[in-house]
């Protein structure tokens, strides 16, 4: 037979298997008849030929159904028939089905979405040329506080000429500029970076190209190259635009490309890229990252060696090198740092995900066991229906098949409708705030992931099913002997209760660490960041420097040529700002509060000049504020006097600590008067003298303690960029929109951004955490509601199948509470059980969230006793609803069943 | 299908195989009904083969898929609907050609089994 002709058959047979059918019952009706006809011509009466002939012809289902095994393709022609057979079970009990499609729904929804996000952020290859050779080089001295420190100019040159280990080497730092020209203008957030870095990643530009060598050098006309997005936001996708000038701080730049869309560097926020100057001599500031490129066969290890050779060499050739005023001792533990780009990008989302990513894997197995409880107390109601197919001849595989094939389309339709579920979840993900998920923008529902969810979803249920199907194979012939209820209890009511035990374990597991992470939340909200978070609005000025320069650092003072102009923008920033309607008091200040940049220096207070290493100084953040700035953020103002608007360039150089540092530097007596200076900085009249001494804050980040924290005057030493700080008498979202407009007034060319209130700045800087509770609490709702369904099912089937004991029971006398305190001891010795074993895995686990806890040990006891009882309170409940029905029982009525 | 004379006999390839060609060679005069299928086979064997339902359509069916026989609906002698099979061209062949491969076989079988023990 030809091969052609074979697969007419088969998809004859999978298609028309049912004419197939027809046409082989019809023929053995026909042999049925014609036996028949035989017997009445052979004398017997109709009804005796009928019989005799249907003994001759044997079962004709039997017949049927070893035709249909040898028909091509069998074996899939049985799976369809279980399947179709299946389909028809589940539409006929439909609160079985959505039941148990809803619990897998919920389960692997949830499952999908998370894995969808560590596919994208943690495991899915970064869009670069060979990105698994790239790495993030940074440098460190832990000796001097310095764990994340940046690279300068200086540094990165050195790397970039003298280190063997990398094919490329490129330098990057965020920056951003007030785009536009003449009246508005808008802020974009932007990388500055050295001229081969898109060389480094190995990706081109969609449009035009991208920078060549020698146009970071000093002194370059100032270029830019455009992100797709920006390109599509600000010029409608014109591929016109290349070769054509817009302003960057009033400095006109030609476009030269457009990156592809889905390119990113270093995070999405990032909307063009600008030329970074570098030169090799200039030793501060340390602003810069660098990106390399491994040659082939070297690792980050080798690289870190090679390059903190180079590190302490010069370090000890020029002390500035390293930032320092004299040369690091020689057990200096100064080094770089080398990491995987792909680690060194997602390194602040590894851990929560991580964590979110086994919580929803419980929620899995806790969906897998409640799903299997389902299909257990079903079997137990199909009892008679297996039995009745055991005696037609269905064999014990053929049986579990069929359960299995059942529970399969279960999974497959539970892990669908889970898909459909999470792709609103991940549209949601991919919402979040810039910057907080590293890659979120790349999250979706791809082929791979909604694979992976359907075969979770067949997985889950056959490992749910399968205990169901083995049991059914094994009690099915003895089903039919025992009747359905009875006084006593089937077998495998066992795996019933062990699979609510194993719940309850796994919910006091999920309940025990969210509890935890809930109460560090707790604790870090009640943390007092030292002054009045309420009514204050906060944004960023950014006034550009009236040279055209490729790049200047924000962050670095003021040319002194430019100062008078910057104090003159400012003084009448605030005039116009103290002047709106519902604005209290307004200040200045190098950085926002929770902002995430600090300003940090090398700081030497008189008296303490050597520390123990012999190295000058201790690390201090360093604030520069206008006179206000205290009284505006209600910071308190403990000794001394705040800045004035006499301390200004000319002045006496004055400054103001915080309690944090005081107390370190002259432990219980009076900073007043005291003396401190920069590190670097160690010509006399370095010294300023300090005036006053205000209360310790917590602008960093809440899970840090208060730091050290050196005030100076804004009027001794202007910046270009300024936060400003507004203390309002009405809501600050209302005041908002009063302080752009007196902005707009003073320089339309200078776009406020980041205006939004201090509140809101404080939830941010705890948003990632918020988010991880959220999911967190998420998944324990679910898994309490899945165990509370668990038990109570398994508590109601027990019950319903003790009718005729309880009823006997009654009947006989007992008392009601004495029933009902038995089916609630049942449920509580499986409740418990599962607690208990819950309750040692969590003690053993928990150790692992320490690293993400604030102020609240693992093994926090308040923590585990909630959880016990919350868990415990829930089983109460489930158990007695099932117990009340047990004493409703009327004995009567259930001794006459059956 | 099994031999009558020994219900418990083993049933080996070599039977199960044998029912096929006995159903081609049943077919060879003319078209026939599963029924006369049976009891052409029983006939042929002078009743040492009895063909049961159960392993006479599965075979048939197998044929029909393999292409060696052809079937139509067609009405019995007492009048009744009957499916008619018949030998195509393919079925034709392999009767021919597993007729001579079964006497070299039987030939064998018979001259080994008759030939005097040893030992």
């Amino acid at each position: 037979m030809g091969r052609a002709r074979r697969l007419t058959r088969l998809l004859r047979n999978l298609f028309h298997g049912d004419r197939a059918d027809r046409e082989l019952d019809r023929e053995l009706d026909g042999v049925l008849d014609t036996l028949t006809d035989e017997g009445i011509a052979r004398g017997l009466s109709p009804d005796e030929a009928r019989r005799a002939a249907a003994i001759a012809l044997g079962g004709p289902e039997q017949v049927k159904e070893e035709v249909r095994a040898v028909r091509s393709g069998a074996l899939l022609d049985a799976f369809l028939r279980d399947l179709r057979y299946g389909a028809r079970l589940l539409r006929r009990s439909p609160g079985f089905t959505a039941v148990a499609i809803l619990t897998l729904a919920l389960g692997l929804g949830a499952a999908t979405s998370i894995f969808s996000v560590v596919r994208a952020v943690l495991l899915s290859p970064l869009p670069y040329r060979e990105p698994d050779r790239l790495v993030l080089l940074r440098q460190a001295w832990p000796q001097r506080g310095l764990n994340f420190w940046r690279l300068s100019q200086a540094n990165f040159s050195a790397y970039r000429d003298d280190a063997k280990a990398f094919d490329a080497l490129a330098a990057y730092t965020h920056t951003g500029y007030n785009v536009g020209a003449g009246g508005e203008s808008f802020r974009v957030d932007a990388a500055a970076v050295s001229a081969d870095l898109f060389a480094t990643l190995g990706v081109e530009a969609a449009l035009g190209r991208t920078f060549v060598r020698g146009e970071d050098a000093p002194g370059r006309r100032l270029l830019v190259v455009l992100s797709h997005g920006e390109w599509q936001r600000r010029f409608g996708g014109d591929p016109g635009v290349v070769g054509t000038t817009l302003r960057l701080d009033g400095v006109p730049a030609e476009i030269v490309g457009v990156m592809p869309r889905g390119f990113t560097f270093p995070d999405s926020s990032v909307g063009l890229w600008t030329p970074l100057e570098i030169a090799p001599d200039r030793t501060s500031p340390f602003h810069l990252l660098a990106v390399a490129r491994l040659k082939p066969g070297t690792g980050p290890a080798a690289a870190e060696k090679e390059t903190t050779g180079l590190l302490r060499a010069r370090a000890a050739a020029q002390a500035a090198f390293a930032g320092a005023n004299a040369p690091p001792a020689g057990g200096a533990d100064l080094h770089t740092v080398v990491r995987p780009l792909q680690d060194a990008l997602t390194a602040s989302t590894r851990t929560p995900l991580l964590l979110l990513f086994a919580a929803v894997g419980l929620v899995l197995l806790i969906v897998c066991a409640n799903v299997a409880n389902l299909v257990l107390a079903r079997a137990g109601g199909r009892a008679r229906e297996i039995a009745t197919r055991f005696a037609l001849g269905a064999t014990r595989g053929r049986i579990a098949r069929q359960v299995l094939t059942e529970v399969l389309l279960l999974g497959v339709l539970g892990g669908a409708a889970g898909s459909l579920l999470a792709l609103p979840i991940l549209g949601l993900a991919r919402r979040l705030p810039a910057g907080f998920v590293p890659r979120i923008e790349e999250v979706r529902l791809d082929p791979v992931v909604f694979g992976a969810a359907l075969c979770a979803g067949a997985l889950a249920a056959i490992v749910a099913g399968l205990a169901g199907a083995l049991r059914l194979g094994r009690d099915g012939a003895a089903i039919d002997r025992a009747p359905a209820r009875s006084t006593a209890a089937p077998r495998g009511r066992r795996l019933n209760g062990g699979l609510v035990g194993v719940q309850f374990a796994l919910s006091l597991l999920l309940l025990a660490g969210t509890g935890l992470m809930l109460k560090s939340l707790d604790r870090l909200l009640s943390v007092d960041p030292g002054f009045e978070t309420d009514h204050l609005v906060t944004l960023n000025l950014d006034l550009p420097p009236r040279q055209a320069g490729v790049y200047a650092n924000p962050f670095a003072p003021v040319a002194e040529a430019e100062t008078a102009g910057t104090e003159r923008y400012y003084s009448r920033v605030l005039e116009a700002v103290r002047a709106q309607p519902g604005v209290r008091n307004a200040a200045l200040a190098q950085s926002l509060p929770f902002g995430g940049d600090l300003d940090a220096d090398m700081t030497v207070c008189e008296g303490r000049e050597a520390s123990a290493d012999g190295a000058a100084g201790s690390l201090t953040l360093i604030q520069r504020t206008t006179p206000g700035y205290f009284s505006t953020l209600r910071l308190p103002l403990l000794r001394g006097r705040d800045f004035e608007e006499h301390d200004r360039i000319g002045g006496s150089p004055v400054a103001i600590v915080d309690e944090a540092l005081a107390g370190l530097a002259w432990p219980g007596q009076d900073a007043v008067g005291r003396r401190i200076r920069f590190a670097w900085d160690d010509s006399p009249e370095a010294w300023k003298t300090i005036v006053g001494v205000v209360g310790p804050v917590r602008d960093d980040r809440l899970d840090r303690g208060a730091e050290p924290h050196l005030y100076l005057p804004f009027l001794q030493q202007p910046m270009r960029r300024m936060s400003l700080v507004a203390r309002t008498e009405i809501e600050p979202d209302s005041a908002a929109a009063g302080i752009q407009q007196a902005l707009r007034t003073v320089d339309p060319s200078v776009p406020p951004f980041a205006l939004r209130s201090m509140e809101a700045t404080v939830r941010l800087s705890l948003f990632q955490r918020r988010l991880t509770n959220g999911l967190l609490g998420a998944f324990a709702a679910v898994a309490l509601l899945l165990a509370a369904a668990g038990i109570y099912g398994v508590m109601a089937l027990e019950v319903s199948s003790r009718f005729k004991e309880i009823a006997v029971r009654l009947a006989l006398g007992a008392r009601p509470a004495a029933v009902v305190g038995m089916v609630l001891r049942r449920g509580a010795a499986l409740a418990a059980a599962g607690m208990a074993v819950g309750l040692v895995g969590s003690l053993a686990l928990m150790r692992l969230l320490s690293g993400m806890l604030y102020e609240v040990r693992p093994d926090d006891p308040v923590t585990f006793v909630a959880v016990v009882a919350l868990l415990g309170s829930v089983a109460f409940l489930a158990c007695a609803l099932p117990a009340r029905r047990a004493v409703r029982v009327d004995p009567i009525a259930a001794l006459r069943e059956d | 299908m099994r031999p009558r004379s020994d219900p418990h006999g083993p049933r080996t390839e070599l039977v199960r195989g044998s029912l096929e060609i006995l159903i081609l060679k049943a077919l060879a005069t003319g078209p026939l009904h599963g029924l006369g299928i049976a009891r052409r086979v029983e006939q042929l064997t002078r009743g040492t083969f009895e063909v049961k339902a159960g392993s006479l359509f599965p075979a048939l069916h197998r044929l029909e898929e393999g292409g060696w026989l052809d079937a139509e609906w067609g009405e019995s002698e007492t009048r009744r609907k009957a499916r008619f099979y018949r030998l195509t061209a393919a079925g034709q062949k392999r009767l021919r050609r597993e007729t001579g491969a079964w006497r070299r076989v039987a030939l064998a079988l018979a001259q080994a089994l008759s030939a005097p023990a040893r030992g």
